[in-house]
């Protein structure tokens, strides 16, 4: 085991290479200037050109390359163009935001659909089974964009359940998180529930039956810690997703996260801000997919047992 | 299995460790979009951090109601010759950490915008200066290279304390509020600074809270945690927002004015009868009427209407698409009948939704006198490189904040194409030229007032713009707010005295 995460890690150094290229390249070749997008349209043209050659815009992009790549050797992933701060201290005061937003997303995904998902598929074509299906169908039909705004008038202004919009406190959590946690919800639904009639109809379930146990431990004890390592998979991968795609959420809800960051540095053409936040979220999201790795040594041994 | 044992307590910590914040006493909230950049005046480029710099700190002067340049820190100003100013600086201004405000701080803080070192983007509203001196603690002498009549408008840059490097992190100002700490993304958080030299604030802080969406902006406002949202706001919501009890609307012409740019280079539109015909081609009122719900008002000069350089006796454009016609038939463009076009123009805009649904009613409009309208809208960025390029036929652009009318220098001046200004459709006219370097040597005011009166009617008869409309401020204000004033340029100045009832 220690030896594949060794090769895992390694594995991670050209993938992140890979990633501050191409975000450099792709930064600097889109066309908008931070200088000029600074300045605006009343600047002098000295003005503009003592500017570019302090951020040192006015060299060849390979010069840039490398002195930025030198610089990350040195563990130093530069300094924001707009605000004068290190790059490093500003994401990692942002990341909190977004983890915790994420991880509460998760939280309210998991806790919904699972047990829903049990459910429906111990009910197989009743009243309950429809009803999860047209739960899951909103949730995967509702964009953010709608549905935070829709939270927000009901349960803020209408209701004054839950504030509307900041970061702080566990009531402030909430609406964002269901926002972005409902399209993730609905998928694991539907997993949830397709993976336990799999299981279902296997023969141990039959044996589990046979040997008199009643239906609730039958689904709870034996179906579903089967049945979890598909949907296990699947959080892994959605949750890298989560991460990067709390940008809308995060802007709905004033939520200070990376996401919001690194909108706001793309329009701005921060170069050394955004190629920080792709970076970090890069590493995240790798981060998340090797701990899923590792997850299913955890709950399938056999998976173990083979490395 | 066991990830409870570590899954509740990492939920525990991460949740437990805020709560909510509440909005202290006779504390107002301002919703903003964008949070400041930066928070030292010499550095603040952007609308929103020279707005909050300019109630942290103070300058030698400042632009009123009008835009009239009023002294603030300078006391008097003393003239001895076309290229010195002698400026006495009042006396008993503290700065935030209670130190006393003197010429060494001025001049410190001019010195360090001129420094090439500090990458000031300021440094060229000072490079008229020859030298600087503060031979005592009130007064500083200053002489230019050559007489350059706008010079005191850009001394309204804030004053900071003699050695202070970047001050973003810790602003330290003689401005009526004081910094208090300043969250990035969520809210800077300003109090009332009680030793500040003219009469303090009423309000005991202030709170910009950024809220990045419109609409959870205007709900915040809605619930009362946000008592003002100003621009922009979108003209669809306005109808929403009077509707709503304890929110009243507040509106004020704004000194931000859009024009539509022709490239003089290009065969077609180096013709004044096509460009005139353009603009009559176009029903400016009802633009501004219809989509915009009075969020703008039709202009014929650059200039905005609260500006006392603004010339009122200019033509209006008359929307005539009958004499328009005309014009493109004399110009040598008849129409060719079966429904083509005499000739297709290029249009450049930005991505913003309004700007693209103003170019297709512009495309309808200009369709009605047989001129073929296509369409191209671009991100920002690349947008606004082609048009400093000159690669562009038509665009349409504004000119935000200008206060003083040597602008016309910049945009006008057959001298100031890019790079060295912004005259990017190639416009020359020697009489033109003249005027403007007279109106930059100038100082008398009634004459530099005849001088721009001049220029302003030459453009509005020469069409290298197409004027189409100054912008009106909009705020949206919670009905315990007192005293709150919109200003033309979006000054906060009126936080001094505003006043929050229960």
């Amino acid at each position: 085991m220690r030896g594949w995460i060794a090769r895992r890690t390694l594995l991670l150094v050209p993938t992140l290479f890979g990633v501050i290229t191409a975000v450099f390249l792709m930064i600097h070749l889109i066309p908008g200037d931070p200088v000029e997008i600074m300045l605006g349209e009343t600047a002098m043209a000295a003005d503009r050109e003592s500017l570019r050659h302090e951020l040192g815009l006015d060299r060849p992009v390979t010069a840039q390359y490398l002195s930025y790549l030198g610089g990350l050797a040195r563990g130093d992933i530069g300094t924001s163009i707009h605000t004068h701060e290190p790059v490093f201290g500003e994401i990692l005061s942002r990341w909190p935001a977004t983890l915790e937003l994420a991880l509460a997303a998760l939280l309210f995904a998991i806790l919904f659909s699972i047990p829903l998902g049990v459910l429906a598929a111990a009910r197989k074509d009743t009243a309950v089974d429809g009803a999860s299906l047209m739960v899951s169908l909103f949730g995967i039909a509702m964009p953010n964009f709608w549905l935070g705004p829709l939270l927000i008038i009901v349960f803020s202004i209408e209701l004054g359940w839950f504030p509307v919009s900041g970061r702080g406190g566990l009531d402030a959590i909430v609406l964002p998180a269901v926002t972005l946690g409902t399209a993730m919800a609905a998928i694991l639904l539907r997993l949830t529930r397709s993976s336990v009639l799999e299981v279902a109809s296997e023969d141990f379930i039959r044996t589990a039956r046979a040997k008199g146990l009643g239906e609730t431990a039958v689904y709870l004890k034996h179906a579903l810690a089967n049945a979890l390592l598909p949907v296990v998979t699947v959080v892994g991968l959605q949750f890298g997703a989560l991460l990067s795609g709390a940008v809308i959420t995060e802007t709905i809800f004033s939520w200070p996260g990376i996401g919001r960051l690194m909108i706001t540095s793309i329009e701005a053409r921060d170069y050394p801000m955004v190629q920080g936040c792709v970076l970090t979220i890069a590493v995240g999201y790798v981060l998340v997919n090797f701990l899923t790795d590792v997850l299913y040594g955890v709950l399938d041994p056999r998976i173990r047992l083979n490395r | 299995m066991n990830f409870r044992k570590f899954l509740v307590p990492l939920f525990l910590a991460l949740f437990a460790c805020e709560s909510a914040e509440k909005i202290p006493p006779n504390t107002i909230v301002i919703g903003l979009e964008t949070g400041p950049n930066v928070l030292d005046p010499r550095f603040a480029t952007d609308a929103v951090s020279s707005k909050i710099c300019d109630i942290i700190y103070s300058g030698l002067f400042r632009r009123d109601k009008n835009l009239n340049l009023v002294p603030m820190l300078a006391e008097s100003v003393e003239r001895p010759n076309e290229t010195s100013y002698i400026i006495k600086i009042r006396k008993g201004v503290h700065f935030h950490d209670g130190r006393e405000l003197t010429s060494a701080d001025v001049f410190y803080t001019f010195q360090s915008i001129l420094d090439p070192a500090t990458a000031s983007p300021k440094q060229s509203a000072l490079s008229p200066i020859s030298s600087m001196a503060a031979p005592h603690p009130y007064t500083l002498v200053i002489k230019l290279k050559k007489p350059y009549a706008p010079f005191l408008g850009n001394l309204t840059i804030g004053i900071v304390p003699d050695g202070s490097g970047d001050l973003t992190a810790h602003p330290i100002g003689a401005g009526p509020f004081r910094f208090q700490n300043y969250k990035r993304g969520e809210r800077l958080y300003l109090k009332r600074f009680d030793g500040y030299f003219a009469r303090p604030a009423v309000l005991d802080g202030v709170i910009f809270k950024i809220v990045p969406d419109e609409t959870v902006r205007l709900l915040e406002l809605k619930k009362g945690n946000v008592h003002i949202v100003s621009n922009p706001i979108t003209p669809a919501v306005l109808p929403w927002l009077e509707e709503q009890k304890n929110i009243r609307i507040m509106k004020k012409i704004g000194t931000n004015v859009s024009y539509i740019g022709f490239n003089l280079r290009d065969p077609i539109l180096k013709n004044l009868k096509v460009r005139s015909a353009v603009a009559h081609a176009i029903d400016r009122k009802a633009i501004a009427e219809h989509l915009m719900k009075g969020l703008v008002v039709e202009t014929e000069s650059i200039i905005a209407p609260s500006n006392i350089f603004y010339n009122p006796h200019l033509e209006k454009i008359v929307y005539a698409p009958a004499l328009a016609r005309k014009l493109l038939d004399e110009a040598g463009y008849p129409n060719p009948g079966n429904g083509k076009p005499r000739f297709t123009l290029t249009y450049k805009t930005s991505k913003n939704p309004t700007r693209k649904k103003i170019a297709e009613i512009f495309g309808e409009q200009l369709r009605q006198i047989g001129i073929k309208l296509e369409i191209k809208s671009f991100e920002w960025g690349t947008f606004f490189a082609d048009i400093k390029s000159g690669n562009f036929q038509v665009y349409s652009l504004t000119w935000v904040g200008i206060a003083d009318p040597d602008i016309y220098h910049y945009i006008f001046h057959s001298s100031s194409v890019p790079p060295n200004g912004a005259n990017r459709g190639g416009y020359s006219n020697p009489a033109l030229d003249k005027l403007l370097e007279a109106g930059r040597r100038e100082s008398s005011f009634v004459k530099r007032k005849a001088i721009y009166d001049e220029a302003q009617k030459i453009i509005a008869e020469d069409f290298p713009y197409v004027q189409l409309w100054v912008s009106v401020n909009v705020a949206a204000v919670r009905a315990n707010v007192k005293r709150f004033e919109l200003y033309p340029d979006e000054s906060l100045d009126s936080l001094v005295s505003v006043r929050l009832e229960d």
